[in-house]
C-alpha cells in the first residue's frame, strides 16, 4: 500500500474533482491519497463526490489559511 | 491507452466530462480516439461539428463541396458573414480549429458521389447525415451499409426535423423506412421549402450526442426509432420501425456495390 500526497488548492470546482479522479485512477484500491483543497465549495462538494465514486473519505482537517487537508482511501 | 494521458490543459478543457460517471477519463479518451465523418457542412453540420470539436472528437471528418452563401447564415451558425464565398469545408475547420486546437479536422471540399463516399466512409467509427438532398441521404446510407458503418440520419423541413440512428445490419436502415428517394413532384418547391435556423440547431445536436453515445456505448440509441420533432407544437414523437429482411439495400438480397441516385433539379437545398 503507498501513499500519494497532492496539493490542488487554487484549483477551482470541477476541475479540482477531475484532477482527483485522475489521481485515483492511477493508485490501487487500498492506496492513501493526501489531498490539500481549498475552503468553500472545495470542501463543500469535492469529499461527496469522491465517496459517490466509491472511495473512502478517512478525515478532513482544516490546515489554515482557508485550507483543508482531506484523507481519501482508493 | 493509458489512463492518464491528460495534459493539465486537457483535464480543464474536459472536466465536466470527467467528473461525469457515464463518460468519466476513460470515456474522454475513446472520444479523443475517435473519428467521426459529418457530411454536410450546414444546417445540421454546423451544431454537430462545434459540439463535436468541443466534445473532444480526437478526429473529425467535414464533407461538402459548396461555398458559403449570405442565404446559408440564417441556420448554418458555424460560418460567418466573413466568411461568404469561402468553401464551407474550410471555414467550418477554422471555427473548429479555434474551438478546440486539440482536434485534427480533415476537409473534403467535393460533394460525395458513388465513386468516393465508400473510401472515406471507411476511415471514420461513426457518420452524421447532414446533407440537404436526398439523393446524397441515400448514398449514405447506401455507402454506411456496404463500409458496415452506424450514422446518423437527420432531415429538416419547415418546423419540422427527423432523425434515426441506423446500426447496419442490426437495426433498420434509411431505405427500410424510406425505401427510394421521393418522386420529384411531391418534394417541395423553393418557395415551400423555408426552414426555421433553431430546427437545425435542434437536431444537428441531437445528431451529435447520437455520435458521442455510440462512441461511449453509453445510452440507449435511436436505432429502430425514428424521432419526430416539431417546433411549432414542440412535440417529440419516436415512431418505431423493424429492420426489412426483403429491404433492397440490407436485406438479404441487399445492393452489392454503389451507384448514384438521380438527384431533383429544383430540389430544396437545406
Amino acid at each position: 500500500m503507498s501513499s500519494v500526497k497532492k496539493d490542488f488548492r487554487g484549483i477551482k470546482c470541477p476541475v479540482n474533482f477531475a484532477k482527483t479522479k485522475l489521481v485515483l485512477a492511477d493508485m490501487k484500491d487500498g492506496d492513501i491519497l493526501e489531498l490539500l483543497i481549498d475552503d468553500g465549495s472545495a470542501i463543500k462538494n469535492l469529499p461527496g463526490s469522491v465517496e459517490k465514486e466509491g472511495h473512502k473519505v478517512l478525515s478532513r482537517e482544516s490546515v489554515g489559511d482557508g485550507g483543508w487537508k482531506i484523507i481519501i482511501k482508493k | 491507452m493509458t489512463k492518464t494521458d491528460f495534459n493539465d490543459e486537457e483535464i480543464e478543457r474536459y472536466a465536466r466530462h470527467i467528473i461525469l460517471q457515464n463518460i468519466g477519463i476513460e470515456g474522454q479518451l475513446k472520444l479523443l480516439n475517435s473519428k467521426v465523418l459529418i457530411v454536410g457542412a450546414g444546417g445540421l453540420g454546423s451544431p454537430a461539428a462545434l459540439y463535436l470539436a468541443a466534445a473532444g472528437v480526437g478526429t473529425i471528418g467535414i464533407a461538402d463541396g459548396d461555398k458559403v452563401d449570405l442565404s446559408n447564415l440564417q441556420r448554418q451558425i458555424i460560418h460567418t458573414t466573413k466568411d461568404i464565398g469561402t468553401p464551407k469545408t474550410l471555414s467550418a475547420k477554422n471555427k473548429m480549429k479555434a474551438l478546440n486546437p486539440d482536434i485534427n479536422v480533415i476537409t473534403y471540399n467535393e460533394y460525395l458521389n458513388a465513386s468516393n463516399i465508400l473510401d472515406i466512409v471507411l476511415e471514420y467509427d461513426f457518420v452524421i447525415d447532414g446533407a440537404d438532398n436526398f439523393a446524397t441521404k441515400f448514398l449514405i446510407n447506401d455507402a454506411c451499409v456496404l463500409a458496415n458503418k452506424a450514422f446518423s440520419h437527420g432531415g429538416i423541413l419547415r418546423f419540422i426535423a427527423q432523425t434515426m440512428t441506423i446500426i447496419p445490419h442490426e437495426s433498420a436502415c434509411y431505405a427500410c423506412v424510406f425505401d427510394t428517394p421521393p418522386p420529384a413532384d411531391s418534394v417541395p418547391t423553393c418557395s415551400e421549402a423555408g426552414v426555421l435556423g433553431t430546427i437545425a440547431g435542434i437536431l444537428g445536436s441531437i445528431q451529435a450526442t447520437e455520435a458521442i453515445k455510440y462512441l461511449l456505448k453509453e445510452g440507449e440509441l435511436l436505432s429502430d426509432k425514428l424521432l419526430i420533432v416539431d417546433a411549432l407544437s414542440m412535440d417529440f414523437d419516436k415512431v418505431k420501425f423493424k429492420k426489412n429482411p426483403n429491404c433492397r439495400v440490407c436485406g438479404e438480397n441487399g445492393i452489392k456495390k454503389l451507384s448514384d441516385y438521380e438527384q431533383n433539379s429544383c430540389e430544396v437545398k437545406i
